[in-house]
């Protein structure tokens, strides 16, 4: 047949598509549309608590539960002492912190042990929740500080390392934070005050995360907050922004809050133990954590609440080059994925009200099909210019409503947090912002799709999944940069 | 005239202290965070040091380790002021070497009197 | 269709160029208003200050009086949280003749949530004993946020007049109020609260009751060792059961050892048995450490680590009988270690 034969044919399918893709499109708009009211609705609320948010009352009170931060640690000897000793001074009334010397080749421990004059303890770990790597010893704290060391072999995941963390924890709430994050002095009060609010219901929380890249900080915190020097930085600003402000408070809001990132945590640690602590053969541990968590709380038929502190607390460094973001962004996928296919059961599951209904599906159908969607719109819009079978115009517009939106959400964002939390006060800040929002969608949105795109490929081929366990530092969190 | 040290990331309370004091005859160095308290008391010696628990880059109680391994200023009387009242901070912050302890909301007045009897007690 | 499509991409310009507006007028407005106002502000707190101190001139005094700006009640108002003493005296007498005071209760009544959240912080600080009613109307506010607020703020007015209202809306289950809230609110109160604390216990539903075994073990009187004993004893809730355990040891009556030691036993909760051991090596009394000593072999490992630890917070005769253990053969030998290890630890260094 004749190129000119399978005109029709091509034209039919096209416009089967088009309409596929329209629909597409208005779904994920209203999804989109919904989550920007509820996060105002949030908003309103802040304001409200703000007057009296009683965190000298908590901080104060003997009903404030104690946390154990957990911190797992591979190669981390630049930092490590200034983080540890930035999280126990974290103001909070009771907490230890337990850092895990994951196997790393360096001196991470040998500075532990000078900085907080460490001895070594005999204890019997129990097995409550699974760990691969053997432990060698563990290791306390003279004096005042109430810090533990363990020191044990890796596997290269940084869940064992946490499993072996949460079986030595003494307290019934824990924290996970990474090495490199800097905390806010107040970040684990914000963060655990869900749970003296609501200690019946609460049973994970999670806190907002900014990209620390461009800031300065002293002593393990922020001193000032600057926009990175990089495009590529300045640009995970603007995403982080959207994916916190709008997207997590929104799904937080409708009780189907499915991710917690990995660098700032709070779980009651019965119920960790009770799921059996993190899935060490997840890529997405993060969601795969939450999910789970949700779907033994709904078995349990008790209400129970996930909640979302909006709040920025944590920071951290984001990726500056295309190789590293390319690896962290394909694995970000290829974990979602695996999180949706270990939890198929929630998927559509009316047992997990907005969760099974909405969150699951939204993720699936726009997280994981996005891309796809997206490439194939982009390419078939190609094919059809090349046809002549739709007209330019018409294309162009579409592709502009389409872009507009994306900037309109950034926009948004960044209007939400000049109300709220106002952290860039700097009048730079506004302009890169803005214009990062727009040149985002001009390269930078393509190549995220084919980089997700890439993680759904791997996941589905289900490669082996250890051999890029280890990007950067050998210890990733997961916290998603789109909206979700 | 004896100088006085306070630090305080309450600007209200920093006030107030700085007022109370310098009314009664002390020169006061008023400064909002542990990194400047830590500065200044190395630069001007101060004969006391009222410190907030909880302010920005170091604790009131770091401050007070930090000038109890100084040769020059680890006689010197500290005071700690602070909103939480948990046993467990008190008994931090003696630890770390602290002459007396405030919890906030504070009386001025007593507060003064605290001042006079530390810098008595030293005298 | 396509018309459809340049209306949305003409909206979507619209309302991206409104919120870019929006967010500059916001910003503008914010650095202007706070340049201004550090400035006013400074002055304002001077002022103030020396207002608290009666250092003021007759003539500043009538200035003062004479301020008519938000931002003084501001820094008033928040001044309020901060000092006790003559100071917050002054302060308060201030207040009122401003008509501060008045304008705030009537504002508690209003419908606005925020201005009534507003409001009802500031009469919590006040400490007026008018304030009482309305906050405690707005403990059936259907937010749950403005209930926690109310609680708070009657927490800081402290009046022992509001404890029944405090009590009963810890038990409601259809406007739940956070648990941590109620139990500062109660200690704030402090010991005035007491009668009507106990008083609670009749009629009050499980949480109320946990409240109160908390509250009592707070303000660690010995009287209350009875109430405390036969709620231990007899509460069918395990939640209240683990309060009163750990209020008899904040007491450290010795009259608590005899029920405490019965919740040793091997039937009870692992819950209440840990509790036990903690509130028994708070009491401290030398004959209980050989009931202790010999949970270190208890099957459930997390109530031997836990009857360890109290051995080696029961000074001598507690830490000798560790060292036993430690150098026997027992399946207890690892944790008396462990606790020893930790208790050398953190002993005071001889530095």
């Amino acid at each position: 047949m004749s190129v000119a034969g399978m005109a029709p044919i091509i034209a039919t399918v096209l416009r089967i598509l088009n309409w596929f893709g329209l629909s597409y499109f208005l779904a994920l708009n209203t999804i989109y549309l919904i989550l920007i009211i509820l996060a105002s609705i949030n908003l309103g609320s802040y304001f409200r608590r703000k007057s009296l948010t009683g965190l000298e009352d908590a901080l104060s009170s003997p009903a404030t539960l104690p946390v154990s931060v957990l911190m797992p640690a591979h190669d981390e000897e630049a930092g490590i002492v200034e983080s540890a000793r930035a999280v126990m001074s974290l103001q909070y009334p009771q907490l230890e912190l337990i850092v895990v010397d994951d196997g790393s080749s360096d001196a991470t421990f040998d500075r532990l042990r000078e900085a907080f004059d460490l001895i070594e303890i005999p204890m019997q770990i129990p097995e409550l929740v699974p760990t691969l790597g053997q432990i060698d010893s563990v290791h306390i704290a003279r004096g005042l500080n109430d810090l533990t060391v363990i020191r044990k072999h890796s596997v290269g995941k940084k869940t064992d390392a946490v499993n072996a963390a949460i079986n030595v924890a003494k307290y019934p709430l824990i924290c996970v934070v990474d090495a490199d994050a800097i905390l806010d002095a107040d970040a684990l009060i914000k963060v655990a005050m869900p749970f003296i609010d609501d200690p019946q219901r609460v049973v994970a929380t999670g806190g907002a995360i900014r990209p620390s890249n461009g800031c300065s900080a002293y002593r393990g915190r922020i001193t000032e907050v600057r926009m990175p020097k990089k495009w590529l930085a300045k640009i995970q600003v603007i995403e982080y922004l959207r994916a916190f402000l709008l997207g997590r408070t929104g799904w937080s809001k409708l009780g189907a809050l499915l991710i917690i990132s990995g660098a700032f945590g709070v779980f009651r640690r019965d119920v960790v133990i009770a799921i059996g602590g993190y899935d060490l053969s997840s890529i997405g541990e993060d969601a795969d954590l939450v999910a789970r968590i949700h779907i033994y709380m709904r078995g349990l038929k008790t209400p129970y609440k996930v909640t979302f502190v909006s709040e920025p607390v944590c920071w951290t460094e984001v990726p500056e080059n295309i190789t590293v973001l390319r690896r962290q962004r394909r694995r970000w996928s290829r974990g979602l994925v695996d999180t949706l296919w270990s939890n198929k059961s929630l998927f559509m599951n009316p047992k997990y009200g907005t969760l099974g209904l909405l969150a699951v599906p939204y993720f699936f159908f726009f997280e994981v099909l996005g891309p796809v969607v997206e490439l194939t719109g982009f390419f078939l819009l190609i094919v059809a210019l090349y046809f002549n079978f739709v007209n330019v115009l018409f294309a162009g517009l579409f592709l502009a409503v389409a872009i507009l939106y994306g900037i309109l959400l950034s926009i948004l964002s960044l209007l939400i947090e000049e109300v709220s939390f106002h952290r860039y006060n700097k009048w730079k800040f506004l302009y890169q912002a803005v214009v990062s929002s727009i040149i985002e969608n001009f390269g930078f949105r393509q190549m995220h799709a084919y980089w997700r795109l890439e993680g759904v490929f791997q996941a589905l081929r289900r490669t082996d999944r250890s051999w890029e366990a280890m990007p950067r530092k050998g210890l990733v969190s997961d916290q998603s940069g789109s909206i979700s | 005239m004896t100088t006085i040290l306070v630090a305080d990331d309450d600007p209200d309370i920093l006030e107030l202290v700085d007022y109370k004091l310098s009314q009664s005859g002390y020169a006061v160095i008023a400064v909002s965070d542990g990194r400047q308290a830590i500065e200044h008391a190395r630069k001007h010696h101060p004969a006391l040091m009222i410190l907030d628990v909880t302010m920005p880059f170091h604790s009131g109680i770091e401050v007070t380790l930090e000038m109890r391994t100084d040769p020059d200023l680890k006689n010197t009387p500290i005071i700690l002021l602070t909103a939480k009242s948990m046993e467990q901070d008190t008994e931090r912050g003696f630890a770390a070497g602290a002459t007396d302890y405030m919890t906030k909301p504070f009386s001025p007045r007593e507060l003064l009197s605290r001042v006079q009897a530390a810098l008595g007690r030293t005298v | 269709m396509r018309l459809a499509l340049v209306v949305s991409v003409l909206l979507l310009l619209i309302s991206i160029f409104a919120m870019l507006v929006t967010t500059v007028i916001i910003r503008l407005v914010r650095t202007k208003t706070e340049a201004r106002s550090a400035v006013q502000e400074a002055k304002l707190r001077g002022l103030l200050v020396r207002f608290l101190s009666e250092d003021l001139s007759l003539f500043e005094l009538q200035e003062l009086k004479r301020i008519d700006s938000s931002q003084f009640d501001e820094i008033s108002e928040a001044m309020l949280s901060k000092v006790k003493g003559r100071a917050k005296d002054i302060l308060v007498s201030f207040l009122y003749s401003r008509g501060a005071i008045d304008k705030a209760i009537e504002r508690t009544r209003k419908l606005g949530c925020l201005g009534r959240c507003k409001a009802a912080a500031f009469l919590g600080n006040v400490g007026i004993p008018e304030a009482r009613e309305p906050l405690e109307s707005m403990l059936r506010d259907r937010r749950q946020d403005v209930r926690t607020l109310a609680i708070r703020c009657l927490g800081q007015l402290g009046s022992p007049e509001s404890v029944p209202a405090l009590l009963s809306a810890v038990d409601d289950h259809r406007r739940p109020v956070p648990f941590g809230a109620v139990l500062v609110a109660l200690m704030r109160i402090g010991s005035q609260g007491k009668g009507s604390v106990k008083a609670g216990l009749e009629f009050g539903g499980t949480r109320c009751r946990a409240v109160t075994a908390e509250i009592l073990g707070m303000e660690g009187s010995t009287e209350d060792t009875t109430v405390l004993i036969s709620l231990l004893e007899n509460d069918p809730s395990l939640e209240v059961k683990l309060r009163s355990a750990r209020a008899l040891g904040r007491i450290g009556s010795p009259k608590a050892i005899r029920p405490l030691s019965e919740c040793l036993e091997s039937h009870k909760p692992t819950a209440l048995r840990i509790v036990t051991c903690g509130a028994l090596a708070a009491i401290g009394d030398r004959d209980t450490v050989q009931e202790i000593i010999t949970l270190l072999n208890d099957e459930d490992y997390q109530v031997a680590r836990a009857a360890a630890k109290a051995a080696s917070q029961m000074g001598p005769a507690g830490i000798e009988q560790l060292n036993l253990i430690a150098a026997s053969n027992s399946r207890g030998a690892a944790f008396a270690k462990e606790a020893l290890a930790r208790l050398a630890a953190k002993a005071p260094s001889a530095s």
